[in-house]
């Protein structure tokens, strides 16, 4: 048994080395991402307001990232605990405990040029809808609530995407998956 | 427009020198101590291919609850070697299991007397209510209906959760997700072997489609030799020493099939098995002759989520399922050849609404029809010339339907404050009607701590065997539960969770002392405290532990029979050097507990080792399990008396054994 434990801790000790991303990092880092692959409407303001509602811990991953640039504006990571302020952000990631607000968040948002991400949700609900596949981080994304937010997608990020949703028909374009 | 052909900038300009300074002089970045190097300097497109630790974060419970979930995921089921649900559910903080080489019973805060089957829990699949219509049973071992490799993760509910469910959960709920064809994206092929002469082979196929419709096929089969097992009870030259010789075989074959598209999921799945049983489970029973049971049980799960606008939400569903058990045994009697056939068939449908009208509260509400209309009970008795012993024979036949209507509302009044208030009214053709009420509330200080306290009540009617063994006496059943709840999130890597409990149940039937003698007027307590501690480090070290303190009393008033008042479950698993071999090392201690005859039976610490491949090589999965590793002679309380005056009324499990699982992806 004593040996078992030695053996265990030494694998532990040599394996603590290895590079592991954690979901919410890498989530915020799409997030990131997302700030420089999307085109927005011109904006008069100073920052970039990215907005994380019902997460904690994207919320506190994306708190490295507060006051990095984007394209001549200042990065403002804003955690939400309600959804009233949602018509000021550019980015607003709805994390799980505020999924069932979608609709809301919706009819709240209109028009606005505010790019929606979601974890795990149906793809007509959101701009973009992210999914842990096989141990990577998919998107998905939903070029008619772009085209409403008046979002245009780079070709990085549509070629990237597992699934683009056309705003006309609604067809989806199948993308190979990793494998 | 923002400034559009613009060549992204590489973040570092972004930085303040200060921070820039700092960062160089503490070689890693204050705000991503998490995640050990720059993420945003990456290129989106290397970006995508980094792989992500599934849930390096701990496990989010799924199920809405006030109490504390425990859950297994996929990556334990592999990393320990689970290979029924019933060892997913051993590994599980204050819970055991008990096996009489029939079926598998599980047990827990005072539930799990000998002889309940897995009666007073429900166990789901996707939604679905898994129990027979005739015993109430939840069948979790190779009885139960899914295989593990197609499990995403088995949620524990503690709590009743009649509120949500009506009839029957008792103790709690055992939830079970299966994963979706895109988990797997290929024909997977498997082959198992193990100790005993046990083989398994499984073929799955899983795709998801370029419109988002994913389909996932499934089908296994096992068989397994057994052992020649000795039973001291029986140690006669009369009964050929007390070995029963041969009769221990297993097999099972399942099939499985779930297709969703756009809110849309229709599921289905089989499972038949037979089982020679070594014992003398009953008293008429004769000792060293086959005694073959068949189990089959099969279901059919359609589903359909949409939103209606208006900030309203449907979840339509409507479920089939049918159950079927046939047996064979020789017994001490003119009619020697006893026979049981039993059938169940059942369907429902069932319409939630969810509202969130109010921007404090969410409203669930709506409406259920069960109609168990076929349950057909049959105990016959042939002469060895197949005449049939008409005299003793039975045949029952019994029916019901159940109209169940539930709201329950989530009310937020405080940021930091969850007020929860449900009901449940059931009300079945043979039965009064009954209320399951709930009321919990739940309090976060702060995003890492929360507190719950909860009441409850649950109820559970009279199953069709309890109609044919009980008569006219059958009558509901109930438990009043109060629980409270620390959870503690130490950082995004460690949780601690404590749980205080009291179930008081009531109605309980009590033998009177004369045959065929009950009446439903029996109460009993338990109560309990359970700690755990739960971590996933980033460096893939991963570990849980936890134990149960119990103390319950049966409707007698003494000391519950098979309830360990200390249970204690400790799981480490870690990549080992080279990070291509997993290795999962699991610790359980059933703590001393009383038989049927109240004996005290010693505590036992039972250890699992398990290496497991960290990743495919060329499509390649393999993993090897050796379970009771240091061999240890244990036994565990028998759910019949099965040998009076002998002082042996416990049942010898299996020593160390062995299992090597191998995958192939196509």
């Amino acid at each position: 048994m004593r040996a078992l434990l030695l053996l265990l801790g030494f694998g532990i000790s040599l394996a603590a080395s290895a590079q592991v991303v954690s979901e919410h990092d890498m989530k915020a880092a799409y997030l990131y991402n997302f700030a420089h692959l999307f085109e927005w409407p011109e904006s008069r303001r100073a920052n970039f307001h990215i907005c994380i509602l019902g997460d904690e811990e994207v919320g506190a991953a994306m708190q490295g990232y507060d006051e990095k640039r984007v394209n001549g504006q200042r990065m403002v990571i804003a955690r939400l605990s309600t959804t009233t302020p949602i018509r000021l952000c550019d980015i607003l990631y709805v994390g799980a405990a505020e999924v069932g607000n979608l609709p809301k968040i919706r009819s709240m948002l209109g028009g606005q040029p505010t790019l929606t991400v979601a974890d795990k949700v149906p793809l007509q609900s959101v701009a973009v809808a992210l999914a842990l596949e096989n141990q990577h981080l998919m998107f998905d994304v939903n070029l008619e609530h772009c085209e409403r937010a008046n979002l245009k997608a780079r070709q990085t990020v549509l070629g990237l995407a597992r699934l683009v949703r056309k705003p006309a028909d609604g067809e989806a374009k199948g993308n190979a998956v990793s494998r | 427009m923002k400034s559009g052909g613009r060549a992204r900038r590489s973040p570092l300009f972004g930085m303040r020198p200060a921070c820039l300074a700092l960062c160089l002089a503490l070689s890693c970045n204050p705000s991503w101590a998490g995640s050990g190097d720059d993420l945003g300097a990456l290129p989106f497109e290397q970006l995508v291919r980094r792989e992500v630790t599934s849930g390096s974060q701990l496990a989010r419970q799924i199920s809405d609850s006030p109490s504390a979930v425990a859950i297994v995921t996929a990556d334990d089921i592999r990393a320990y070697g689970y290979r029924t649900i019933a060892e997913v559910i051993g590994s599980m903080r204050g819970l055991y299991t008990t096996s009489d080489r029939r079926y598998t019973y599980m047990g827990g805060r005072g539930f799990g007397a000998p002889g309940d089957y897995t009666g007073r829990i429900m166990v789901l699949i996707d939604g679905y209510v898994t129990q027979d219509s005739l015993f109430n049973q939840a069948y979790i071992e190779e009885s139960g209906l899914i295989d593990l490799a197609l499990v995403e993760r088995v949620e524990y509910v503690p709590g009743t959760g009649s509120v949500t469910y009506g009839n029957n959960a008792m103790l709690g709920i055992i939830n079970i997700v299966t994963r979706k064809g895109s988990d797997f994206n290929t024909l997977q092929l498997s082959g198992e072997a193990g100790s005993h002469d046990t083989y398994r082979q499984r073929a799955t196929f899983g795709k998801r489609f370029d419109n988002g419709a994913d389909l996932l096929l499934s089908a296994s089969s096992l068989q397994s030799q057994g052992q020649n097992l000795h039973f001291p009870a029986y140690d006669t030259p009369a009964n050929n020493h007390g070995w029963a010789n041969g009769i221990d075989d297993e097999r099972n074959r399942r099939l499985f099939g779930k297709f969703s598209y756009d809110g849309f999921t229709v599921e289905a799945a089989h499972v038949e098995r037979r089982k020679t049983v070594p014992t003398k489970p009953m008293r008429l029973a004769v000792f060293n002759t086959p005694f073959v049971i068949d189990d089959e049980n099969s279901y059919l799960n359609a589903s359909y989520e949409t939103d209606l606008g208006l900030h309203l939400y449907a979840a339509s569903r409507f479920y089939f399922g049918r159950y079927a058990y046939d047996s064979q045994r020789t017994i001490n009697d003119p009619a020697s050849n006893a026979q049981r056939k039993h059938r169940a068939e059942w369907w429902g449908v069932d319409q939630k609404f969810i509202g969130k009208w109010f921007a404090n509260h969410s409203i669930m509400f709506g409406m259920e029809y069960r109609n168990d209309y076929s349950q057909y009970l049959s105990r016959s008795y042939f002469y060895p010339d197949g005449r049939i012993d008409a005299a003793s024979s039975v045949k029952d036949s019994y029916s019901r339907n159940t109209a169940s209507l539930y709201l329950a509302d989530e009310y937020r009044f405080h940021e930091r404050w969850r007020l929860n208030v449900g009901a449940r009214y059931d009300k079945a053709s043979d039965l009064e009607g009954n209320w399951s009420p709930r009321l919990a509330l739940i309090y976060q200080p702060s995003f890492r701590t929360t507190l719950k306290a909860s009441y409850s009540e649950a109820f559970r009617m009279p199953n069709a065997d309890d109609r044919s063994f009980y008569h006219a006496g059958a009558a509901p059943e109930y438990v009043a539960a109060k629980e409270f709840v620390v959870q503690h999130d130490l950082d995004r890597q460690m949780r601690l969770t404590g749980t205080l409990y009291e179930y008081r149940r009531s109605k309980q039937q009590v033998y009177l002392g004369t045959p065929g003698h009950y009446a439903p007027i029996g109460n009993s307590l338990a109560r309990g405290l359970e700690l755990e501690f739960e971590a996933r480090w980033d460096n893939g070290l991963r570990a849980r532990s936890s134990g149960a303190w119990q103390n319950s009393s049966d409707a007698t008033g003494l000391d519950a029979v098979n309830s360990p008042n200390v249970l204690g479950k400790l799981q480490v698993s870690a990549p080992l050097p080279g990070n291509a071999v997993r290795a999962g090392l699991e610790a359980q201690y059933l703590g001393s507990r009383l038989t049927d005859e109240r004996r005290r039976l010693g505590g036992v610490a039972l250890a699992n080792l398990t290496f497991s491949s960290e990743r495919k090589w060329h499509g390649m999965s393999a993993s090897f399990s050796i379970r009771n590793l240091f061999d240890r002679d244990y036994e565990v309380v028998s759910p019949f008396t099965w040998a009076p005056g002998t002082g042996i009324d416990a049942l010898r499990m299996d020593g160390r054994s062995y299992w090597f699982q191998i995958n192939y992806d196509l």
